[in-house]
């Protein structure tokens, strides 16, 4: 008797294949938003066996947004939930530099301010924002994502960028 | 074209090669460059698909052997139990342990207290006493830590629990005086026992027991109704003139210096607690002694 896979992403290699198209999605939406001290590999890897485990019930169409969901729920209900910091990487410092000390420092100031401007963002600001701008990702992307509207990913987005040119002043 | 609309347009990536031109090396053009410039450094980390897949593949099978899930959250189960351990021997203690009710007198202070089955208690200064309130249906029990005067609601058997001995009583009035090295129990009312580490002894109305440094003495009292200390008056019949001093300094709040004064004297006498003058007179004056008062609460005693 054959078993029934419609309806539901139970066969290991559509599964498989889930993972492939939405992890690296996923993982980067976490880290956005809930930054590197809170895991978003782990909760990748969390989410994916929860839609393991509700195989029969979850379509394929919407396994994306199962999966968005319930990492989002699972850090809701974190109660060890971390404040959220995102690292810059420093770019090795060359053997021979023509920039000047001051330069330097300057630069340093400049992305301390800018660090703590993105992570004093709300989360739903700051993973918006950084999608879009780092990830390239668009409008239309990010709102599907949040499940919220275009309109709404634009507004957050300008918001966004209005507070940090606050916090950072403009240079 | 406002900033605004500019920042819009940037942000879309919609900049007109004219736009550009118009605000090339403005501050809005400047610091929007810079950040752009910036923003890649906070890029995530780099995901590599094909570990994290092993990683579930081998989450998923050890999951499916064990048929429960990740390893590394057993703390929480555990702190579940730990919670309801803790929770359950709090509720525990909470119901079978009593608390005890504790009133304290201060120097030259004195109060009244009503037990649960409206027995009178009346504390005087510098006095301690504790009682269970829950418990009190089974058992009427106080903790005596100083001296107080008793009017106990007629029922089962009253006790009052002192470092010197115990006192039970069915319903009646009495005095207990419990202070160092002296305990005195006086009954005004019904029948008492008084029970010490030498001897059970049975007071009537009108009779006192009472050991001072081990020495006992059993009295009969002339007739009074309640302590004289309700009144406001301290009252001794032949006591050593030290516990008159000591009774002295609890009801005024003062220290007495003793200056080649017999203390181990016997006095018999009353002082009254609300005229300081008047009370020194009352002791000085029949055991033939000066006193003088000073500031700062001091009161000196000396012999002539």
């Amino acid at each position: 008797m054959a078993i029934k896979t419609q309806g539901g992403v139970c066969d290991e290699k559509l599964y498989n294949e889930l993972f492939k198209r939405h992890a690296k999605d996923l993982h980067n939406f976490l880290h956005y938003k809930y930054g590197a001290e809170n895991n978003p590999g782990d909760l990748v890897q969390e989410a994916f066996l929860k839609l393991w485990d509700n195989c029969h019930k979850v379509e394929e169409e919407k396994a994306r947004s199962f999966l968005f969901t319930v990492a989002t729920n699972k850090m809701l209900n974190e109660l060890s939930k971390k404040q959220t910091v995102l690292r810059y990487s420093q770019e090795k410092p060359k053997s021979q530099t023509s920039e000047s000390p001051e330069y330097v420092m300057e630069e340093k100031e400049y992305m301390d301010k800018l660090q703590n401007a993105l992570e004093s963002l709300t989360e739903q600001q700051r993973v918006t924002f950084l999608l879009n701008r780092i990830e390239g990702k668009k409008h239309k992307e990010i709102a599907e994502m949040l499940g919220i509207s275009r309109k709404a990913v634009e507004k957050r987005i300008y918001t966004a960028l209005d507070i940090l040119r606050k916090k950072v002043g403009d240079i | 074209m406002k900033d605004e609309d500019y920042i819009k347009k940037w942000l879309e990536g919609t900049l007109t090669e004219e736009d550009e031109r118009a605000f090339k090396g403005s501050e809005q053009q400047k610091s929007l460059d810079r950040l752009s410039r910036a923003l890649p450094a906070f890029k995530a980390p780099e995901y590599d698909v094909a570990d994290e897949l092993s990683r579930l593949e081998q989450a998923r099978t050890s999951k499916a052997e064990e048929g429960r899930i990740v390893p590394m959250k057993w703390m929480k189960p555990l702190l579940r139990v730990a919670a309801v351990f803790v929770l359950l021997s709090v509720v525990y203690v909470f119901l079978t342990r009593d608390a005890l009710t504790t009133v304290e007198t201060l120097v030259a202070e004195k109060t009244e207290i009503v037990l649960p089955d409206s027995s009178l208690v009346t504390l005087n200064a510098h006095s301690r006493l504790m009682y269970p309130t829950k418990k009190w249906k089974d058992k009427r029990k106080v903790t005596l830590d100083g001296e107080g005067f008793f009017k106990v609601a007629k029922g089962s058997r009253f006790d009052v629990e002192t470092s010197s001995g115990v006192v039970r009583v069915l319903g009646t009035e009495f005095n207990v005086k419990n202070r160092e090295n002296y305990f005195e129990v006086i009954c005004y009312e019904g029948l008492v026992q008084v029970q010490s580490a030498q001897q059970v002894v049975k007071l009537n109305p009108n009779q006192m027991f009472r050991i001072i440094n081990g020495e006992v003495t059993t009295e009969a009292l002339s007739l009074q109704v309640s302590p004289s200390w309700l009144a406001g008056e301290s009252s001794f019949s032949s006591v050593p003139l030290k516990y008159v001093i000591q009774e002295f300094e609890r009801q005024y709040d003062v220290s007495v210096i003793i200056k080649n004064v017999d203390i181990d004297q016997r006095f018999t006498g009353a002082f009254i607690h609300n005229d300081i003058t008047l009370a020194l007179k009352a002791i000085s004056l029949p055991v033939n002694i000066d006193y003088q008062l000073e500031e700062n609460k001091q009161v000196i005693l000396s012999g002539k």
